[in-house]
């Protein structure tokens, strides 16, 4: 451990502090970088995440943009944008369906192009989240690790 | 009222547009720009300047593979 300057940085983790910050990172974008104390990177990945998987759901309409039948790559995808997909996931099965015999228009089906465009954007918040879990397992592994500034004890700081 | 608000923003499609479909290329390709160089950034105050530039790199490179695919489209036929 060393301390410099009242910050202080410590490079030997317990070792469940990496995995923990995989797991956080993928339960709410952003969450890994906020554990590591880079809190204005979290804040940023968690705001465009979250607009970007939410701003395609809205385009495209639930039923369109997560689903299972249809879309099974890029559902992968999604949920990599992690518990916010799941629950995406179980909203869209949740709504009624006309039965497959009758000729009745699903009116939660989307038109071209707005279910594709809807899918892309969740998509790609998905895919971003998992870039965003790789630099904070990056980072947990390589101990950058910014602790709240804090005065070492017995210290003026 | 929140799940009549919820239901007409998530469950209803949205009606998009001819014109409406390029347009919404920008936010995606910012949201790409933003979160890659806050990932690749080593102090924060240069994000802005970088993710612009890289937004800008984004779209404007998108719009030039399309325009140069329309071309030698045009030109095979």
């Amino acid at each position: 451990m060393t301390r410099a300057s009242g910050t202080v940085t410590t490079s030997t983790r317990s070792a469940l502090s990496t995995p923990l910050t995989g797991v956080l990172a993928w339960l709410v974008p952003g969450m890994g970088h906020w554990y590591l104390g880079l809190r204005e990177r979290a804040v940023i990945f968690f705001v465009t995440i979250v607009v970007t998987f939410w701003g395609g759901v809205a385009l495209g309409g639930v039923r369109s943009t997560v689903n299972v039948r249809e879309n099974q790559a890029w559902l992968a995808a999604q949920l990599c944008a992690g518990p916010q997909a799941l629950a995406a996931l179980m909203w869209s099965r949740s709504l009624p369906q006309p039965p497959p015999e009758s000729r009745q228009i699903d009116r939660y089906e989307a038109a071209y192009p707005a279910g594709d465009i809807g899918v892309v954007y969740a998509g790609i918040a998905g895919l971003l989240n998992l870039l965003v879990i790789i630099d904070a397992l990056a980072r947990s592994e390589s101990g950058e690790v910014m602790r709240v500034a804090r005065p070492p004890p017995g210290g003026r700081g | 009222m929140p799940a009549d608000l919820m239901a007409m923003l998530f469950v209803d499609p949205m009606p998009i547009g001819r014109g409406m479909r390029l347009a919404l290329l920008l936010p995606l390709a910012a949201s790409v720009a933003v979160v890659y160089r806050t990932i690749r950034v080593a102090d924060m105050r240069q994000l802005p300047a970088s993710a612009l530039t890289l937004w800008l790199t984004i779209v404007f490179g998108m719009f030039g593979v399309g325009l140069a695919l329309l071309i030698g489209y045009r030109l095979l036929l």
